[in-house]
């Protein structure tokens, strides 16, 4: 073995040697999303993540991620997985059994107080009106040729819940992973830009005005039978609902009983950055060459557009429809929280009323709507998983 | 394309692109949806979405109703209260400066009638001066559901 073998076996085995053209456009790709999570804090704590995971997945070589381990027809091979399998294989392990996203909603469900919704118990219809574009984007994806299993996770971005498009897709479609997972979140990000100027074109300088009752107080009591009837009710139901339900639900209990401090704020803190941190990873290494430089990627980057407009809308037309049947009692500017990005969808309800009117103060109206828009895209996602799964 | 006839399949043996077409030619036998059928899919999706959120809202506000004891909705006890037309409130009269002027942090109005007020913060007690004469205060969280 001489210096001159060496060099040419490191030259082999180097990543330049072995490059394909659509990797390194993977990580370009992976360096814009890096530039956009960290520059314009584009939902950063989950998109430098998935970024990262998508560059480390595209080196040349890297092993870290086999895309083949987990499409093979005959079912994934978890023994040879973890035998063989690189780092991120085994941390994809997570998002395949559906774990991560589960532990994701407990800590989601630890960290909202439903007391808004429970206050106004009218704000539920808004959070399921709001998944009109789940239904929307669902048609559309089968009208441009997708599966029906594909259909079904493309259109789930409209709820625009990032855990729940994962475990939905995980499931049905699991070759779209990435470009699902990074339309999820980014629209969600982009949610102040996309959702005013439709709530300006649905409402009326009027109706955007309206201020509303304050809400009522609500009693622990109310928030303790809460979660517990919402798991009973809705799994018995929607069984195929149960993890993810059962465990954002699990995460408000801890929350709200009062003899689980400690739990919940695990379960808020220590645990839920943890698991984003390998649910990000995960999503993104998926991102290889081969299955995200396609048509279809841009298809979906679409549909996921389209599917949060129609959401937005479809929580505004509804909100508009009870500020009639209530005479005004009703800002239908809190229909569009019912997309069930919280707090974001919220916030722009807010900010949107306060310019219609400076005196306005409709953030805790909007998160009644918000909080159940969680509720009915978890429903909206268990509903696609009992038909195509 | 790779051979998809035998149970068994080394994933090994498989490239990315072949897998990949193996997902492809999976879901390909998947039997199509026409657009009536998708049609009847999200009609049947919205309305169990709705359906779900509907019996939940129902049951949200007969359980408030029940454990507020009948009553329907309740606004916050300083809404409730009925309305008494507000007593015409004297413009604050210009009181002579008390004794106490210059020692007062503040100077509230009551009802016309004007105090000097000073408090100070002695954790867990305050300590407010009216007038010139020294008053403990303990100042207690109300708590939030005593129902």
């Amino acid at each position: 073995m001489n210096v001159g073998s060496i060099l040419s076996n490191l030259w082999e085995t180097s990543g330049f040697a072995q490059a394909d053209p659509k990797q390194l456009i993977m990580i370009g790709i992976a360096c814009v999303l890096l530039y956009l999570g960290i520059v314009k804090k584009f939902e950063p704590l989950l998109l430098v993540g998935i970024a990262f995971g998508m560059l480390i997945s595209n080196i040349p070589g890297s092993g870290l991620y086999h895309a083949e381990y987990w499409t093979n027809p005959a079912g994934v091979d978890y023994g040879h997985v973890v035998n063989k399998g690189g780092l991120v294989d085994i941390l994809y392990i997570g998002v395949k059994t559906g774990l991560y996203p589960s532990i994701i909603f407990m800590g989601v469900g630890a960290m909202t107080d439903f007391g808004p919704m429970i206050a106004n118990a009218k704000s539920m219809i808004l959070g399921a009106a709001a998944q009109l574009g789940v239904y929307m984007a669902f048609m559309l994806a089968i009208i441009l040729g997708f599966s029906g299993n594909e259909a079904a996770s493309i259109g789930i971005i409209g709820g625009a819940d990032g855990p729940t498009a994962i475990w939905l897709t995980k499931e049905l479609a699991p070759h779209l992973l990435a470009p699902i997972a990074v339309a999820a979140y980014s629209y969600m990000a982009l949610i102040p830009l996309i959702q005013p100027p439709i709530m300006r074109a649905i409402t009326s300088k009027e109706e955007r005005t309206i201020k509303m009752d304050q809400l009522r107080s609500v009693s622990k009591t109310e928030k303790i039978i809460f979660p517990i009837a919402v798991t009973i009710i809705t799994c018995l139901i929607l069984p195929s609902v149960a993890s993810l339900l059962g465990c954002l639900m699990l995460g408000n209990l801890l929350r709200e009983c009062g003899v689980t401090d400690r739990l919940s704020d695990v379960v808020q803190n220590a645990l839920m950055n943890i698991v984003t941190i390998f649910l990000s990873i995960s999503v993104g290494a998926t991102a290889i060459g081969e299955n995200f430089l396609a048509l279809d990627t841009i298809k979906i980057i679409a549909l996921g557009l389209l599917a949060f407009c129609f959401s937005t809308a479809g929580g505004l037309v509804f909100a508009k429809i009870m500020c009639k049947v209530t005479r005004g009692k009703i800002n239908p500017l809190i229909g569009s929280a019912g997309v069930s990005a919280v707090p974001m969808a919220a916030r722009v309800s807010q900010m949107e009323g306060a310019k219609a009117n400076p005196s306005n103060f409709l953030l805790m109206h909007a998160m009644g709507p918000n909080v159940s828009g969680v509720i009915g895209s978890a429903v909206a996602a268990g509903f696609l998983m009992a038909v195509f799964g | 394309m790779p051979d998809i006839s035998n149970e068994v399949l080394d994933v090994e043996e498989l490239s990315v692109e072949e897998s990949l077409e193996l997902v492809t030619v999976t879901e390909s036998s998947e039997e199509e949806l026409g657009i009536t059928e998708a049609l009847g899919i999200s009609g049947l999706g919205f309305g169990i979405v709705f359906t779900v959120l509907v019996v939940l809202m129902a049951f949200i506000t007969v359980m408030s109703m029940a454990l507020r004891g009948g009553k329907k909705e309740s606004k916050p006890a300083v809404k409730s209260e009925p309305k008494a037309a507000p007593k015409a409130v004297e413009a604050p009269k210009a009181v002579e400066a008390p004794a106490v002027k210059g020692d007062a942090d503040m100077y509230v109005s009551l009802n016309g009638v004007r105090h000097a007020v000073s408090v100070e913060e002695k954790v867990p007690r305050f300590t407010v001066t009216v007038n010139g004469k020294s008053h403990g205060v303990d100042v207690e969280e109300a708590k939030e559901d005593e129902e």
